[in-house]
Order: structure tokens, then sequence, then C-alpha cells
């Protein structure tokens, strides 16, 4: 019918480069997301290597140094004590080294952070997948378990539980759970209105049609597909749970002392604010840089990873 | 340069965005009462000519050269000076009419909205006065219940109406129109075109009309530019250049119609050499139940692969049921295609679902290869709905975006099991041979190949299991027309290698002309019409097909009518 040869011969495209995509890592080169990057990397770094760092300065966060700290107990010298010997200066009262503290916080905070967000991720992710994809009654309990979560008073109940919970337990694992526990529904939310897009789309009807069950559809229909949405919700999610264990820390359920937690310290030096800001600052700083850098490199991802903003 | 009758006039325009170019030295002019078409596939730039004339380009589009409306620069105005001019001078139509109107507001809403900055009538009675005007001039009946309906309430059809006459406030001297009617089914398409034809006589407006329909071209222009790669390659009057077309680009888009005179001399051809008898089959609905003396001698060899009767299926709703389809029936032979034909809205889509057991549905007979699935248990049902392989509309959403096109080929074969990693390596290299696919393409993303291309990764992957019957839902309507060619092509090389049944279901009374051996009109879940191809498309019996046969846009009608062109 049709004189085939004259037609512009659509295969010719074939001959063609194949369409290169930007990498993903240049949406990681610009100032913002480098310095976050940096600084992400170096609160890892100080979490692994805690002990290698802060021996670097000579110290250890479990000695006192009375001698640091004046007769009130307040450190002697300049912004708390700051010195060749103690760089971020002293704790008051007891004379531990600021800087060991800080470094060691790093371990707890970015510990809980990261292993509730997974455990959030993980519930989160199946939750809405199946509610998504199974639709129906499962979809209506799945729901309805995350009004309930949502709208459950998270504080009251970490801080009644953290009562419960014998001391000798570890204290980490319980805050990992507890804050796991309260993070699922938003992913579960997101995921669930991803999933019902998609298992509605005809390459997965045609994969229904060709005899797929549902752990099939699950497995190469919907989990790769929601994917990116997931490390970006993720990743997005991440510094407000590590805020969640300042939070709890800083409440006096979250880890015990001696162990160093950023919450806990921000915590004590409320009460030496007027005699010692720089307790106060350090801490603090920390924990508001390594939660503002996870939200940039969240956003970049994002933003890298969505079509929509490639102009 | 610019003669006095000559409203637009393009000369050299140059879009480019990035550094590359999108339209590369365009001319073109646009005179008072005459309809311009602007032709040309996707990607060929003819959508952001437009917008670059009316300067709504996107952000980072370079645009030079000259777009002069009346003989007035429009290139390198201001934001505000071009919003003054548009908002008195040019009305604009686009495709979707479903996405031109705001949904939240009611269309008297959205006319006193536009009336207010087109003819700064500020008062509200006087607004919607004008707002039925206007409405009437469009041809809408009802004018007061359209003004007070929200877009849902509205067909496609009243709402295209609507955003004309919206167009049309302001008295524009130029309308642009970007595929005004490709969204639409054919009857109303030829009833929004009569009306586009009646606007530009009665107001003496220029109409610039984008479209890659060469079919609406003859039927309405008066003039053409043929656009290809953002480069005119032919420009001149529409008989010239759909009788006579000089370049060889011009000669392959007319050519990539599908044509129902030819497709019926190919039925005709066909049915000679083939195996199968079509005298004197012209019947009703009735044909699945009474198949005649001589097919029921190819019966009795061979068995149908489908046998349909009574299927009725019903969507049950808060407001209550909507029966989609009502009582039909078919029975299709192995090698032979059946076409389902109908509007949107007329269950042919649902016939189709139906048959591949996606919805509930009841029959007298439902046979698939000679078994009822509805008596088979959960397993066995998998299995023989496994033999149904099926093909899409939307070439976008067909393929999943996160596999490459060799595990989508290759999932049938997964998911069926018992085949090995070579040797489902070597069929899906067999099924991209036999859809004229290069083998190295089994590593590409979909997002790597084009439309047509991931339609025929489609076909591959209905096919490898050696289905015994394919649903080709629409295959072919987001694709251009030249695709449109090779994809049917494809289809019915791949029918002839291996003998499947196929169900084709299509809004495009010609395509499906052009493949079909036997065809179903369906209106509003009946079948109207039921037969042999050549005999429903070549003789209809029912006026329903005969209006749809008298819609189908052919770019020679006015060429052998000596109608109102020229």
């Amino acid at each position: 019918m049709t004189p085939r040869d004259a037609l512009p011969v659509e295969a010719a495209a074939s001959t063609e480069e194949r369409p290169s995509r930007a990498p993903l890592w240049r949406a990681f080169l610009r100032p913002m997301p480098l310095a976050a990057g940096i600084v992400v990397v170096l609160s890892l770094l100080s979490a692994l290597l805690a002990p290698q760092l802060s021996a670097l300065s000579g110290n250890d966060p479990f000695t006192y140094h009375p001698d640091a700290l004046g007769p009130d107990t307040s450190p002697t010298g300049f912004f708390g004590g700051v010195s060749t010997d103690h760089w971020f200066g002293v704790e008051p009262g007891t004379g531990r080294d600021l800087f060991s503290l800080v470094i060691y916080g790093a371990r707890v905070s970015l510990l809980v952070g990261i292993a509730s967000t997974v455990l959030a991720t993980i519930i989160g992710v199946v939750l809405g997948i199946v509610a998504g994809a199974v639709g129906g009654i499962v979809e209506k309990l799945v729901d309805f378990a995350t009004d309930v979560t949502l709208g459950f008073p998270f504080l009251i109940f970490a801080i009644a539980l953290s009562a419960l919970f014998p001391l000798e337990a570890p204290r980490a694992l319980l805050l990992t759970v507890v804050i796991g526990m309260f993070g699922w529904p938003g992913i579960a939310r997101v995921v669930a209105a991803e999933t019902r897009v998609i298992v509605r789309q005809p390459y997965v009807v045609a994969s229904r049609v060709m005899g797929a069950r549902f752990g099939h559809v699950f497995r190469h229909q919907v989990l790769p597909n929601v994917a990116s949405t997931v490390i970006v919700f993720s990743c997005i999610s991440l510094p407000s749970r590590i805020s969640a264990e300042a939070t709890l820390s800083f409440l006096g359920v979250g880890v015990l002392p001696p162990t160093p937690s950023w919450g806990r310290s921000i915590g004590d030096a409320i009460s030496w604010l007027l005699v010692d800001p720089a307790f106060l600052l350090f801490p603090a700083a920390a924990l508001f840089l390594v939660t503002f850098s996870f939200n940039v490199l969240g956003d970049t991802l994002r933003d890298a990873l969505d079509p929509r903003g490639a102009r | 340069m610019s003669t006095p009758d000559e409203l637009l006039v393009l000369h050299d325009l140059q879009v480019a965005i990035a550094g590359r170019g999108i339209v590369s030295g365009l001319d073109l002019s646009v005179h008072a009462g005459r309809i311009t078409a602007l032709v040309g596939e996707s990607g060929s730039g003819k959508s952001m000519t437009a917008l670059a004339t009316i300067g709504l380009q996107p952000r980072g589009a370079h645009v030079r050269g000259s777009a002069q409306l009346d003989g007035e620069e429009l290139v390198g105005r201001s934001a505000l000076e071009m919003r003054r001019i548009r908002s008195g001078r040019i009305g604009m139509i686009f495709q979707e009419p479903g996405q031109s109107l705001s949904p939240v507001m009611k269309v008297s809403t959205g006319f006193r909205h536009v009336l207010a900055v087109r003819e700064g009538i500020r008062s509200r009675p006087r607004a919607l006065a004008r707002a039925r005007e206007l409405l009437v001039s469009v041809g809408l009946p009802d004018p007061d219940r359209t003004a007070a309906s929200y877009p849902h309430e509205l067909s496609g059809g009243e709402l295209q109406r609507v955003v004309i006459a919206l167009a049309l406030s302001g008295d524009p001297s130029l309308l642009i129109a970007d595929e005004p009617t490709t969204a639409l089914d054919v009857t109303v398409q030829r009833g929004i075109l009569d009306l586009l034809v009646r606007i530009v006589r009665d107001r003496q407006i220029g109409v610039l009309l984008i479209t890659h329909d060469m079919g609406v071209v003859g039927e309405i222009a008066d003039e053409v530019v043929v656009l290809k790669d953002g480069e005119a390659v032919e420009t001149g009057p529409v008989r010239q250049v759909l009788a006579a077309p000089v370049a060889p680009y011009s000669q392959a888009l007319l050519a990539a119609v599908p044509r129902l005179a030819e497709s019926l001399e190919r039925a005709h051809d066909v049915r000679g050499g083939a195996a199968r008898s079509v005298d004197a089959e012209r019947t009703d609905v009735a044909v699945a139940e009474a198949p005649d003396a001589e097919d029921s001698a190819t019966a009795t060899s061979e068995p149908p692969v489908v046998r349909v009767e009574e299927l009725s299926v019903e969507y049950h709703r808060r407001s209550g049921s909507h029966l989609a389809l009502d009582r039909v029936g078919l029975e299709i032979r192995r090698g032979e295609i059946h076409g389902l034909v109908g509007e949107s809205g007329s269950g042919k889509s649902t016939w189709g679902k139906a048959l591949a057991g996606l919805v509930p549905a009841q029959a007298r007979t439902l046979e698939l290869d000679g078994v009822d699935p509805r008596t088979l248990g959960a397993t066995q049902r998998r299995a023989a709905y496994a033999k149904v392989g099926l093909v899409f509309q939307d070439p976008a959403s067909s393929l999943n975006p996160r596999r490459t096109v060799g595990w989508s080929i290759g999932e049938p074969l997964q998911l069926a099991g018992g085949t090995s990693g070579t040797q489902i390596d070597q069929r899906v290299r067999r099924a991209l041979e036999i859809v004229r696919l290069p083998a190295s393409y089994v590593g590409r993303l979909p997002h790597e190949l084009s439309g047509g291309q991931r339609q025929r990764v489609s076909i591959a992957r209905a096919l490898i299991l050696e289905p015994a019957l394919l649903i080709a839902d629409e295959p072919t309507s987001a694709l251009d027309v030249t695709i449109q060619a090779h994809v049917i092509e494809v289809l019915r090389d791949a029918i002839e290698a291996t003998r499947f049944a196929c169900v084709f279901i299509s809004h495009d009374l010609a395509v499906v002309g052009s493949l079909a051996d036997h065809v179903t009109v369906l209106r509003a879940g009946r079948a109207v019409e039921q037969g042999t191809a050549r005999e429903v498309l070549g003789n209809p019996q029912h006026e329903y097909t005969r209006a749809l046969l008298a819609s189908v846009p052919d770019p020679e009608r006015r060429l052998h009518g000596g109608g109102a062109a020229a």
C-alpha cells in the first residue's frame, strides 16, 4: 500500500548515538550540594573514626578534667575553655572534652537516624505497594493504620515507652525501633499513591494478562519504578529522624549517660546558657549542619532525578 | 513586501533552543479569509512556530527573523506589547479541549474573565449576553445550558466549540488552531472543520492551521506549508501540493495516509488469492451466530480461535449501572483480523478487555481456542489467558520504563517459566527480527526509542509466546502517519508469518479497512453492523456506518469534487 522506501526511514534512529543523559553526580558539583556533601562525609567519618579523631586532640569523652574548671565548675579560659588541649572547650560541671563529645555524638545521631530511616522505609514501601497494588480491603486497612499512626502522640508514647524499658536494654536499638515505627506512614502514603498509578499502566496490565503474579509485579514492575521516589523521600526524611533522636535525648529519654549525644549535650547546655554559651554552640551547630546538609542533598537528588527538572 | 490582504507574514523565522535549531528559516503567509495549513510530523517544529509567532515560546528559546501581523513586526516585542496584541487580535485553539478550560470554573465564568480582558466588558449581564452570542455563533444549540456547565459536563466536541468561541472573543483577525481536531472522534471532527470553514468565510479572518493530518488539510486548507525538521520542504496552494506534490517528503506523507478506497481495493485483491470466501456474507449482528455456508466449510477444518456470543459487560457505579457492551458476538479464525470500529465510548476497548479477561463479562459463549476460561481454575485460566497478546495505544506507557527492551519482550517467557536464559535471549532476538528492529536494541531502555519503535517492541512482546489471539487496542493512533504505515506493515507481516487471530480496535475506519478481514461497527455498546471489511466499508447498510464513512477526512475529496477550494 505504501511505498516504504520513500518513507523517512524511522529505523535510521538506530544508527544515531544513544541519547545520553547528564550523569547524576553532576548535579552534586554545584557549591551548595558540594558543601553539604562534604559535611555529610565528615560527619560519617567522625562517627566511624570517633576514637581516632578524639585521640588526635589527646582526649576522650569520658575523662573528667577538673583542672579545666573554675571554682563554680564553669570552664576557665576564653569561650568555654577553648585551648590547644580542648579544641571546643570542656563541658561545664565535669570538664569532659567537648570536641570528643561532639565527635562521639555523631555516632548515636547518625546510627539511630539512618537505621530508623531504613526501618521506616522498608515498612512504608512494603505496606504502600501492597496497599496500592492489591487495593480493596487491604488498602483500607493500611490507610487506617496510617491514620492511626499519624494521629498518635509520638512524643508521649516514646517517653512512656522508654520509662517502661529496663535500663540495661540497648537504648540505641530502642530509639531506632520507636522512631522507625512512627516514621513509615509518610512514605507508605507516597508509595501507595505512585503504585496505584503504576499498576494501571498498560505494561503492568499486559504483564498481568500474560500471567504475572503479585510477586513478579511487585519486584519487576512496581519496585523499580518507585525506587527513585523512595530514595529521595528517605533522604529528605532522614534529618527529621536525626532531630527526633536529639529531641528524645534532650528530654532525657534518649541514650543514657555517659554515652555522648548531641541532644543531651544541648539539653545540659540550656542550664549553662548564660555562663557558658559555647557549650550550647558546638553540639547545636553540629546537629544543625548535619540535618541541613542531608536536607540539601535530598533536595538535590530529587531535582536531579525529576525528569521535569531538566531545564 | 506584504500585500494588502496578507494578514500574517513569517519571513525567515528561526527558533533555536540551547543552540539547536528547532525552526530554521520558515516563510509563510496567512491571508484574511483563508486557511493556511502548516503540516508536519511530531517534532517538525510546527507548534513551536506558532508559539514563537505570538511570543509564547518556551523560556530559553531564541527567535530570529520576522513575523508581521498586518505589517506590524512581532518578533522582538516586549512581553507587555505582545500581550496587548494577543488579547486583541489573535485567537488560539489548542489540541486537547479538556485541558483548555479550567476544570473548577463554569464556562460562563471563563467567558467573563476572558471578555474582561479581550473586550473590556466588566458588567456581569453584558458578559453573559456576549458569551451567549459567541456560543450561538459556534453552533452550540443551547448556549444557556453550556454557559452554566462545568467543563467535565460537556462532551469533547462541545468543549472544543467553547474554546473556539473563546478564541473568537474580541474579534481577532488571526486564529491559530493547533491540531484542533486531533483529540476528537471523526464525526465530531467533521463538525468542527465545517465550523472553522464557516467562521473563516463569515468573518474574513485568517487561520493558521497546524496539523499532522493530510486529510484535514485536504478538507479545509487553502494554502499548505509542509514542514520537516524545522524547514519548509514545500509551499503552495492546496490543490497543487495534494495533487502533484514535488518534495519527496510531501509525497511520502500523502502516501502514508490510509485511504478507504485503497483499502477496499486491497481487500478485493487479498480475497481473490486467499482461501476465504466473502461472497454475500453481508449480514448484521447475527453473523457470529449464523456463519454462512462457505465459511462453515472452512470452519470445519479449522475451528475458530475466538468464539463469543451474546457478550455483555456492565459497569457498576455508585449512580447505577452502565451497559458498556450489549449482547455482541464475534468469531475469529487463525490468520484473520477482526476490526472493531467505533467512536470513543462505544465499548470497543471494553470488548478487547473482556476478551483478555480484564473486565468481568457475561456471555452465552466465550471460547478461547475451544475452551471457556470461565470454567477453568485459577492456574489454568492464567495459562489460557497467556495465549492472548496485548498491544496498547500509548507507546509511552506500554513498556516498563525501568527495564530494557530485551527484558520486556522476554517477560512473557519468564512468566511462563521453563525457558532458560539463553533460549529467552534467542527468542527475543527472533521476535525483534519479526518486527524489524536490530538485535542490538535488547539493551536499550524505552525512553531511548521513538514512539513507533516502542510500539513495535510491544508487538514483539505480544508475539513472543506465539499467541493464539492478539488484541491490538488503537496501536497506531498515537503515532505519526508515516510511522503508522510502518507499524501496520509490521503487524500485517507478522500475522502472515505466524497466523494468529487478531482483534484490531480503532476509531479510524481507513486503518481498519487497510488491515481487517472482518469489521464490526460499534455504537454505544451495540454492534450496528458486522461483516467482511469489503462489505461493511464498501456497501454500508446502517446509517451510522455511512455517517462514519462520510466523516473520514480525505485529502483528495475536494480535488475530485472540485469543491470550495482555491
